[in-house]
Formats: C-alpha cells, structure tokens, sequence
C-alpha cells in the first residue's frame, strides 16, 4: 500500500505544486483583504478534493490498476489507498487553515475558528465520501458529472427547504451544535464509504 | 520447489459472445511455455484470470505450488508481469517507477533495475509520456526481472515491437531462465519468438486448448506433406491433422510415424502446425 500511495504522491507533485501556489496566493487575500478567512476554508478543501480525482484519473488513463493488481496489492489496499490520500490532503488542509488563522488572529485561536475549520474539513470528508464511490463505479469521466449532481441536490434540498418554510439554524447555540455534530456526521459516511468502494472495487473487472 | 510453476484445470470463464472453455495445462518449474493463438482466442483472458484481475466461473488454478486464493497477494511477491501496454501513469520517470517499487516488493533489487534500464538503455530521468512503445516494455520488463520472482507472466510482451528489442528482450529471458528454479509463461502470435525460446506449446482457439505439447516433441511429430488428393484419401484418416488444398494438390498436416516411409514430409514449424489446426476448425 505504501508503495501506491507514494506513486499517487509522484504523480500529484506537479498538480499539488500549483495548489499550493494558488493557496499561497488566497492566504495572502485571506490575510490582508479583510477578517475572514473562512473562504481561504473553503478553498483550502475545494481544492483538496480535486487532487485525489487527478489521481484517479491518471490511473485510468494508464489502466494502472490492471497492473497495480498484478503486484502484491490487495483490492481492498487500492481502495484504501486513496481515502487514505483524501485524509493526508486534508490534514495538510486543516493546518493550512490554521495556520492562517493563526497568523490572521496575532497567535490566538478562538474555538469558534477551530470549529469552523473543522466543519469545513469535515463538508469535504463528506464530500469525498460521496464521491469516491461514485468514481469507483461509473469511472471518472462519467463520475465527474455525477459530482455535479451530488453538489447540486444538497443545495437544492436546502433551497427547497428553506421555501417550504422550514426555518435555518438562526441562533449561535443551533449553529455550534451544528458544527459540533458535522465531524461526526463525517467520520461516520466516511466508514461507510470505505465499505461501499471496496466492496464496489472487489468486483471489478480490469 | 513445486513441480509445476503454473497448473490450470478446466478454467473457465463465459462473456456474452466468447467462452474461455475449460481450459487446462500445467507448465513444469524451470521451463518456458509459448501460448498461442489468434487475436481474441483467448490469451489475455487466460492470463488475466491467472492474475485474478477477473473472476473465473470456474476450475482451479495453481501458482508455484500453491492453489489457495488468500495467499494470492503473497504469490504475487514472486511473479513478474508484463502486460500488453505499459500500465504506468506516463508522468513518471524510470527512476520514480523504480523507487516506487521498492515499497511495493518485499525483494526490491534496486541494483539489479539499475542494470536493467541501463541495459535496455532507458534514459532514467525523462518522463514514460515520452518513451517509444518499445521502450515502455523495457521498462515494464526491466521491472518484472527485479524482484527475484520465480515465475514471469507475459502478455504479448513482444509484439509491436522491432526485431532487434524483441531480440534484446529474448535474450533477458534466455538469461532469467538460467535459474532452474525460474519459469516463464508467454503468451504472443509472434510465433518466431516462441519459437526460438519455448521448451513446450499451448495452442488456444476459440477458448479451448488445442494443444499443449513440448516443442521438440511437435516438431518430430508433424510434418507437411505435399501429395495428390488421391494420396491423401489412402493414408489412415488419424495421421492426418490439417489439409490445404491448391491447385496442383494438397499440402497435409500429417503425422510422421503414420505416413509411409516412401512419400516425403518436410518438417513443419509452430507457425504451420498452429495455421493448420486452427484453419481446420475454423
């Protein structure tokens, strides 16, 4: 596994590079041109996300799996694999975050920023856990597409929602508990997730 | 050491249109086994199936002594693949590749890659993207030669490829095979190939095995036989295997020991027997 993992790394390095160019450019508006940074957030995540698709779609275009399969490497490790790439861009997100929080707010972290910045992370392990299934199944051309709906459905859901009268989470204490509930709510579609995609990927033919 | 490097029994596998049917033949430890047939006979279906990148409806495969499909991944430490495309993300290099390995296989020989790719001549820092078709099979060989594996399994590793790197490439086999404990299974329809380094011949057509036969033994055994229609009709049914008829009379697929002494055969090569049988069932 580890060898595959460092492979996704190798083929990363170029895209990963310009990210982190473009973050260092956002953190730098983040910081000088006003006092929040909960978009910096949310770039940080939207771009995570779009690394472990590169990757995907790298491996299909060399059929890599086929060949990876061949190696000592479980089904099961191919999957995992990735999720686990999914977590270690975004614990290098989450310290993105922090770190411009830190630099914004002088050194001092409120638990409200830290709350934010982990709502954020925990919107993209979501967002991941949705996601990778889908690839996995429909591949990565048509899962692209199938992204699209799972990002549109949700927010038409909450529009939805919000027309039908149904009230948004208004007070602070609503919205903590909220966000207190998010990672939670996370971890778990994360778990399941792993489950699906593996059990989708054991029957795969290359 | 387990007798036989590959055995497969009544392997099987049913696509819409295409029966892989009951396939079976055993490749002996320390030999090289050529497996021919057409496009589309069945040749990677079988060597997938043997890798276990699709799942078979049925039969038994055995690798290197061991049938049990848990020890799959552990097996898979000693064969050496190479498929009919390179498969590596064509933005790494041959230097990434091969420190990518090194996390992958347990007996990494970093060393022994380094020969390798600079044998093969590889340029060791430019990208796959621009390596010529020739040169990605290098390298993928190169890889499948470096970790000590006891078993090499080809997917038409040769063909599209020019003479002098095919030769180049034989040559590597020729010197992993020096080991008696190693063994190669190859599948091409360059038969020219096999035919210089094969010890035994699986011919596969339509899904089924043909043949499955120790080269020297087929090539003592058939013969062509140039005759009239005539001649033919008095030889023993059985002796014949193959005809093809011209205009001045028929060309035989026969075997030696049943024709008579007088009529004269010439030898047959693996490309005739191979067109014979197939062209007989077609």
């Amino acid at each position: 596994m580890k060898g595959i993992l460092y492979k996704d790394f190798l083929v990363l390095k170029k895209q990963g590079v310009i990210i982190l160019g473009c973050l260092l450019l956002y953190g730098i508006i983040a910081l000088f041109g006003g006092n929040d940074s909960s978009i910096f957030s949310f770039a940080v995540v939207f771009l995570g996300t779009m690394l472990p698709v590169t990757a995907l779609a790298y491996d299909e275009q060399a059929k890599w799996d086929k060949y990876a399969l061949s190696m000592p490497v479980s089904r099961t490790e191919m999957v995992v694999s990735k999720y686990l790439l999914c977590l270690i861009v975004f614990a290098i997100a989450g310290i993105l975050n922090l770190s411009v929080e830190m630099i914004q707010k002088k050194g001092i972290i409120d638990t409200d920023a830290v709350l934010v910045s982990l709502a954020v992370l925990s919107l993209g392990i979501l967002y991941v856990s949705v996601m990778l299934p889908l690839l996995y199944r429909f591949g990565v051309e048509k899962g692209r597409l199938m992204i699209l709906l799972v990002v549109f459905v949700p927010v038409g859901i909450f529009m939805l929602l919000d027309w039908a009268g149904m009230s948004m989470p208004k007070s602070d204490t609503e919205m903590t508990a909220l966000l207190k509930i998010l990672p939670v709510v996370a971890l778990a579609a994360l778990i399941l997730s792993v489950l699906v995609s593996v059990a989708i990927y054991q029957k795969k033919e290359f | 050491m387990a007798d036989y490097a590959l055995e497969l029994k009544g392997l099987t596998k049913c696509y819409d249109g295409f029966t892989l049917d009951h396939v079976s033949f055993a490749l002996p430890s320390g030999c090289i086994m050529g497996f021919i047939g057409e496009n589309g006979a069945g040749k990677s279906t079988t060597v997938k199936l043997i890798l276990d990148l699709i799942h078979r409806d049925e039969g038994e495969i055995s690798i290197l002594g061991s049938s049990d499909g848990s020890e799959m991944i552990r097996l898979k430490e000693d064969i050496g693949v190479v498929l009919d495309e390179s498969c590596f993300p064509d933005i790494l290099s041959a230097k990434s590749v091969g420190k990518m390995m090194k996390y992958v296989y347990k007996n990494w020989d970093a060393e022994s890659y380094c020969n390798w790719v600079r044998q093969f001549s590889l340029p060791p820092d430019r990208k796959i993207k621009e390596y010529s078709k020739g040169m990605k099979m290098k390298l993928a060989i190169a890889v499948a030669l470096s970790h000590h594996a006891k078993l090499l399994i080809m997917d038409e590793a040769t063909s599209g490829l020019d003479p002098v790197v095919r030769d180049e490439i034989l040559d590597a086999f020729l010197e992993f095979i020096q080991d008696e404990e190693h063994s190669i299974f190859l599948s091409s329809h360059i038969i020219s190939d096999l035919e210089k380094i094969c010890d035994y011949i699986t011919l596969i057509h339509k899904g089924k095995v043909l043949l499955c036969e120790q080269k020297d033994v087929l090539l003592e055994e058939f013969g062509v036989l140039k005759c009239s229609e005539e001649e033919l009709e008095g030889l023993e049914p059985s002796a014949v295997k193959g005809v093809r008829k011209h205009q001045f009379g028929v060309e035989a697929l026969v075997r030696r020991n049943m024709v008579p002494a007088e009529m004269v055969v010439d030898p047959a090569g693996i490309e005739e027997i191979m067109l014979f049988l197939v062209k007989e069932r077609a």
